[in-house]
């Protein structure tokens, strides 16, 4: 009983530190996104490279952490490169996607790459969404753009983090 | 590589594919009511005409030296297909549909310009400043 005592408190102390890991992650990979300039017209088309941390504690350490990370994030990288206006629009987009990464994950059958582009999508979407509701309907002209760069982004990040999760998962339970 | 995808992923695949076909149809069904742009012509800096974007007709300019611009609307398109000017740079210029855009005969000192009369919030540009 002892030993089990150790056993969890160890597996713990692994999440924590996991978490805390991912957290910094995320935070570098937005600091790196902030850096990249906007290379297109449109607003709002970007990698999301945050999104490995976020797929990687979703995957790893389960919803709760993954909620815990994305909001951590947005809220440190709001405060430190983006600004009020733009953290409202980035918590917008991260409420929706966590919501449908989340519920697409319940029934095991969709790959990471598969959920990310439904995520991805659903950030854009999310961002969108409040975008109306503050500046009118003219920005759904920027929808159609949206679903398809987020589509694409949502892929490639998926595909790393499908990479990186087998090899992280093995490490936290090593 | 290939074992990153599942099988199943081809619902999603599909939603998301649904999506963008959906809003891009209701982007041009947005498109044709809720955004009433106008055609505006200018002459020497003063408007002479406007026309709604929404309706196909075809137009014809009289410049400031009594040389000729000739054009069309159509589908929401705005394009100069003939003009009485030795350089013809608007003719050659490609055809406008978003606000902001413009076509310019400098001979004949025409200004064919895409605007929105609605409030900024509205126009595309309102928003990019971000």
């Amino acid at each position: 009983m002892n030993s089990q005592d150790k056993n969890s408190n160890k597996n713990k102390i692994t999440r924590l530190t996991m978490a805390g890991v991912l957290v910094a992650l995320a935070f570098i990979l937005s600091y790196l996104e902030s850096l990249l300039p906007s290379f297109t017209a449109v607003p709002g088309i970007k990698p999301g490279l945050a999104n490995i941390a976020v797929m990687c504690t979703l995957y790893v350490l389960g919803g709760r952490m993954a909620i815990a990370v994305a909001l951590i994030r947005v809220v440190l990288s709001g405060f430190m490169f983006t600004g009020m206006n733009a953290m409202l629009y980035s918590l917008a987009g991260t409420a929706l996607s966590l919501t449908v990464m989340l519920l697409l994950k319940i029934p095991r059958k969709f790959s990471a790459p598969a959920v990310s582009i439904a995520g991805a999508v659903a950030h854009n979407a999310g961002q969108i969404l409040l975008a109306w509701l503050m500046l009118g309907r003219a920005v759904l002209y920027y929808f159609p753009a949206l679903v398809i760069s987020g589509s694409v982004s949502g892929l490639i990040i998926g595909i790393i983090s499908g990479i990186l999760i087998p090899r992280i998962t093995s490490i936290s339970h090593s | 590589m290939f074992r990153l995808f599942k099988r199943s992923d081809l619902i999603i695949i599909a939603a998301v594919l649904a999506l963008s076909v959906a809003s891009l149809v209701i982007f041009r069904f947005i498109r044709g009511f809720a955004e009433p742009a106008a055609v505006e012509i200018r002459v020497n800096g003063s408007l002479t005409a406007t026309y709604p974007l929404n309706i196909d007709r075809s137009f014809t300019v009289e410049g400031f030296n009594g040389g000729m611009v000739y054009g069309v609307i159509k589908d929401g398109v705005v394009d100069v297909t003939d003009a009485t000017c030795p350089d013809r740079i608007c003719v050659d210029h490609s055809a406008i549909s978003h606000t902001g855009e413009s076509i310019v005969c400098l001979p004949n000192r025409v200004v064919v310009t895409i605007s929105s009369h609605k409030t900024e919030a509205d126009t595309i540009d309102a928003i990019s400043g971000r």
